[in-house]
């Protein structure tokens, strides 16, 4: 950055004007810095949000196969593993958002295993509970497909396969249900939601 | 009681800091003396706050004392006693306590060892800067990254250190290092500052502060490359260095030093470069601010951030004061600088000094633009992008051929100007070893341009080396070994050491992931074969500890025994992978297991890297021959001859044999 | 060492060297698969990890991308492709190299003009670096030189 300095005799106070220059160059570099926010804040620009759904290719390891945008349910699209303790800690709020929606009729969930070995899967839902159908990792592809970067991360889909939401972290049942009245209210608009 | 004693200390060396400026300016300004001359009862003074506040810290790691926030967020009673004292420097607050310590102690070195001369404006001048640089790190040790924070409730045991920081005993040195070099760079700034201001910038100065600068290099390097070899010993992916924005803020300021102690040379022989030179310095310490913000401030992404962002603006601030002090000092006094010599041709040792400071130059450019750039990009044009190894790598492959090709040369060219026809005959056996160790790859199996081209520069510039070294031995026996050429040329085969191991290990390293059985089945072999070294996996184990559970796999390799684990800390949630890696001077085997062994069975990743040892032993070899260089040969006297030898001076000897040497005198 | 044995010594050194260089290069096998894909998990962001690249780690969105890139391989599609593929999922800054247009063009950009300019710069400060009339040295010098020399004690440092 200073390299300029020791040249240019000609000029006649050479390295006052390379100082100046470099000054310059670090003040803005300064600046620069320090309107910069924390780096771990920012997200991915590659957002799943409006577009279509992917599709999930793992093995099935529980419950009934499943095609997205197939139906005319909200299904959210859970990635999970037993090794995860936030992912544990939701499983009663997953749980109790599918039992009531199971009878209202207008969501789902779907799960998809995260780097793990869907016998443990199935050992969990044995001892927790819950009825909804898990599809194995596909060795990372399903995760890779959605973008996923670390469990537990959830999407809501629409019911004609279109990802409206991304949620990273442990989700709510309240939240997931706020959401889907939110969706749901401006369907007509969106286009997306096809709510009862 | 610990949180007092540190908090004590703290106070003491903001104290001594501040003390010290105003008595020292107003003994400058008075021109008294004997106020300039308690310089050094100030820097006692900081230092005494320095200890006291280590201490105080340490003791309250080692007694376990969980009521200061710092012991109870970062320490825990089952971390062992060696990790415990690391923890000291392993976060954000600690580090910094180490910094003014370790600063404390060149503030008082150099006021010991000025003490004759401290009311020497010069020597003033650079104390008010020392203090002032002391000032700065210790209030942060008083308000936003004070380590001796009390809480409230007192917790009973605390997580204890990051996992990564507590298995592998190298991360207890490579920090105290790293910051000796850092910190040691204080000392020539303070006095290119102090030269600056005062407008003495004679050739003395420089002399004074040769060693420093060479002990800061010398403890820089030794710091990366302790960083390197850690890297390499813990973290399971046979790398050793990622381009990770910590560890280019290491190698920047080492790399505006190299050049300084290169170009220094051109400035003391032909008094050249004054500007330059004085830049270089303050820029090396300006890098090392920095580096302190980009890695403790959390703008950048990065494995080994700290990422308390509260001290960050205090450190960008520091770093734009210390170059607008820098740009305004230069711009005031530089072009009154000028030295009256000019340099004769572009083949002499000086032409190729000033190539290696642009080479160097551009180097340091290259690697603060990449690491700064996502910043930019994102600021300027809302466009996100990431500069990672493979730009780095890319960039960095022409710059060091150029340097390794310097090295090659520039060590026969004497000073003022060469005739193509000494550097003909001067050259043509070094060119030959190059030969030779291109000849020897071939042999051996390696191919593909980059790799060969650099053992083939490297050799070359292993001959040059070996040739001044022979030369000089045969002339003056082992003082042939010391001294600032000789010693400079043993850095140099350090280099190269490390050059040749940076091309091998990453063009020719092999990589197998596999699944071992003890009893060995279809698909699942009890011994593999990887580039000739034979691994057989021999069973798992258990190990339960307070700090940790360890699942190792045992495996022979090459019939020696060597247990990989899987780390698991309570506090952590995540699994740590402990590898093990058996060396040997031509290749390295690095195992590490990938998943819990069981049932006889276990996953192991296998990376085999040929010539990694020669990475350490490499930066050994720097670290000595700096010392070499260092060594106190005796000063030139002013009425040495500095240049081309005049025939009828008489049988006087000159040591330095690119002075003496005629023309064509290689056999 | 007689000029003509010399420039033959050069001449043979030259020849070799090229050789052996031509022969490391023209005598490499062909790339397999397994290289490229370790070329491409070098080349791409463990999208959970802050620097690390793919190959560097092992952890779960890592060993995703590993797979995608062999199922893209095997698939018989580009080195772009694949990279281009990975970065429609992650987002471009999973990509460790900087893409050559745009504004991250200046990344490539502007060393190689810091370099021109700087190599430009020491070229013409060497043109106006002519030698100085070289210095004749009189006996009144050499006398001067001598009686100095002698006059300081005999016995050497090193050189520095």
């Amino acid at each position: 950055m200073s390299d300029t300095e020791t040249r240019k005799r000609s000029a006649p106070r050479p390295t006052l004007i390379a100082a100046v220059v470099v000054g310059c160059v670090v003040a803005l570099l300064v600046v620069l810095l320090a309107t910069r926010d924390n780096a771990a804040d920012s997200a991915s620009t590659a957002s799943l949000e409006g577009k279509r759904a992917p599709a999930i290719g793992g093995d099935l390891v529980l419950g009934e196969p499943f095609d997205l945008g197939a139906s005319d349910r909200w299904v959210v699209v859970n990635f999970f593993a037993t090794w995860c303790t936030p992912c544990r800690v939701e499983h009663p709020e997953l749980k109790a958002f599918a039992d009531e929606h199971e009878k209202l009729g207008d969501a789902r969930v779907v799960s998809v295993v995260y780097d793990e070995d869907p016998d443990l899967v199935k050992k969990f839902f044995e001892e927790n509970g819950g009825d909804w159908s898990v599809f194995d990792s596909d060795q990372g592809r399903t995760a890779f497909e959605w973008g996923v970067t670390g469990v537990p991360e959830s999407y809501l889909v629409s019911g004609s396969g279109i990802v409206v939401e991304k949620i990273v972290g442990g989700v709510t049942k309240a939240e997931l249900d706020a959401m889907i009245a939110a969706y749901s209210g401006a369907a007509v608009d969106a286009g997306a939601g096809s709510g009862p | 009681m610990n949180a007092a004693l540190g908090t004590g200390g703290v106070i003491i060396g903001l104290t001594g800091a501040i003390g010290g400026i105003i008595t020292v300016l107003m003994g400058i300004g008075s021109k008294r003396p004997h106020l300039m001359a308690m310089a050094r009862t100030y820097a006692f003074m900081i230092l005494g706050g320095g200890v006291l506040a280590f201490a105080a810290m340490e003791r309250a790691l080692i007694t376990r004392d969980f009521s200061l926030e710092y012991v109870a967020t970062h320490g825990s009673s089952a971390t062992p006693a060696l990790y415990n004292f690391a923890t000291l420097w392993g976060a954000l607050e600690g580090s910094i306590l180490l910094w003014s310590l370790v600063l404390g102690l060149f503030t008082v070195a150099v006021a010991l060892k000025f003490r004759d001369r401290l009311d020497d404006p010069l020597v003033a001048w650079a104390m008010v800067v020392m203090f002032v640089v002391c000032l700065f790190f210790f209030v942060l040790m008083a308000w936003p990254a004070d380590p001796f924070k009390v809480l409230s409730v007192v917790p009973s045991d605390g997580p204890g250190p990051n996992p990564l920081l507590q298995n592998h005993p190298l991360m207890a040195f490579h920090p105290p290092m790293l910051y000796l070099g850092y910190v040691g760079f204080t000392v020539p700034f303070a006095f290119a500052i102090a030269a600056l201001i005062t407008g003495r910038l004679g050739e003395g100065w420089l002399v004074e502060t040769r060693r420093w600068t060479l002990f800061a290099w010398t403890f820089l390097t030794i710091g990366i490359i302790l960083g390197a070899w850690w890297s390499h010993e813990v973290l399971g992916w046979g790398g050793y260095w990622g381009w990770d924005p910590v560890e280019n803020a290491s190698l920047l300021p080492w790399i505006t030093g190299t050049a300084y102690i290169h170009s220094v040379m051109v400035q003391e022989r032909r008094g050249m470069l004054r500007v330059w030179n004085l830049s270089l310095l303050c820029a090396t310490f300006a890098l090392t601010i920095l580096g302190t913000f980009l890695t403790r401030s959390g703008v950048l992404d990065s494995v080994h951030a700290f990422s308390d962002s509260s001290i960050g603006w205090l450190l960008l601030s520091f770093f734009g004061v210390i170059v607008a002090v820098t740009v305004v000092l230069v711009g005031w006094r530089g072009d009154r600088l000028r030295a009256p010599a000019r340099i004769d041709s572009p083949a002499s040792r000086e032409g190729a000094f000033l190539l290696n400071n642009i080479v160097f130059a551009a180097f340091a450019f290259v690697i603060l633009l990449g690491t700064v750039f996502p910043l930019i990009s994102e600021a300027l044009a809302d466009d996100r992008v990431t500069v990672g190894v493979p730009y780095f790598e890319r960039m960095s492959m022409p710059i060091g051929m150029v340097l390794l090709f310097l090295m090659a040369v520039a060590p026969v060219l004497p000073w003022r100007k060469a005739s193509m026809e000494t550097l003909a005959t001067r050259l043509i056996w070094p060119g030959w070893v190059g030969a030779g160790a291109l000849a020897f790859a071939i042999l051996t199996g390696a191919r593909g341009f980059a790799p060969l081209l650099a053992f083939f520069l490297a050799g070359f510039a292993a001959g040059a080396a070996l040739r001044q070294l022979v030369l000089a031995t045969r002339r003056q026996g082992w003082r042939g070994l010391v001294g600032r050429t000789n010693g400079g040329m043993i850095v140099h085969l350090g280099v190269l050491m490390i050059a040749v191991a940076l091309a091998a290990s990453g063009a020719y390293q092999i990589e197998r992931d596999a699944r071992m059985c003890v009893e060995a089945e279809t698909g699942c072999p009890s011994t593999i074969t990887v580039q000739g070294h034979e691994i057989t996996y021999v069973g798992s184990s258990e190990n339960v500890t307070a700090q940790k559970t360890e699942i190792g796999a045992t495996f022979l390799v090459d019939g020696k025994e060597y247990t990989p684990a899987l780390q698991l800390f309570p506090n952590g949630s995540q699994t740590i992978g402990k590898p093990t890696v058996k060396n040997t001077l031509s290749s390295s085997v690095m195992l590490s297991v990938t998943d819990p062994p069981g049932d006889g069975t276990v996953a192991v990743k296998v990376i085999v890297q040929p010539l990694i040892v020669w990475l350490w032993i490499g930066g050994a070899v720097m670290a000595i021959g700096s010392l070499m260089a260092a060594f106190p040969g005796r000063r030139r006297r002013p009425i040495d001859p500095v240049s081309a030898p005049i025939p009828a001076a008489g049988p006087v000897r000159r040591p330095d044999e690119d002075q003496r040497e005629p023309v064509g005198a290689s056999t | 060492m007689t000029r003509g044995r010399r420039r033959g010594l050069w001449i043979a050194l030259a020849v070799i060297v090229v050789g052996l260089l031509a022969v490391g290069v023209l005598d490499q096998g062909e790339r397999t698969d397994a290289q490229r894909a370790r070329d491409l998990e070098e080349q791409v962001r463990c999208p959970q990890c802050r620097s690390q690249s793919v190959a560097q780690s092992e952890t779960p969105s890592a060993k995703g991308v590993k797979t995608v890139i062999r199922d893209q391989i095997a698939a018989g599609r580009s080195d772009e492709e694949i990279l281009d593929y990975i970065a429609s999922a992650y987002g471009r800054e999973v990509l460790l190299d900087p893409p050559g247009s745009g504004f991250s063009g200046l990344v490539w950009a502007l060393p190689a003009v810091v370099a021109i300019v700087a190599v430009a710069g020491l070229v013409v400060r060497f043109r106006d670096w002519r030698p100085g009339p070289s210095a004749v040295v009189s006996g009144e010098d050499r006398e001067l030189v001598a009686g100095a020399l002698a006059s300081r004690q005999q016995g050497e440092g090193d050189g520095d």
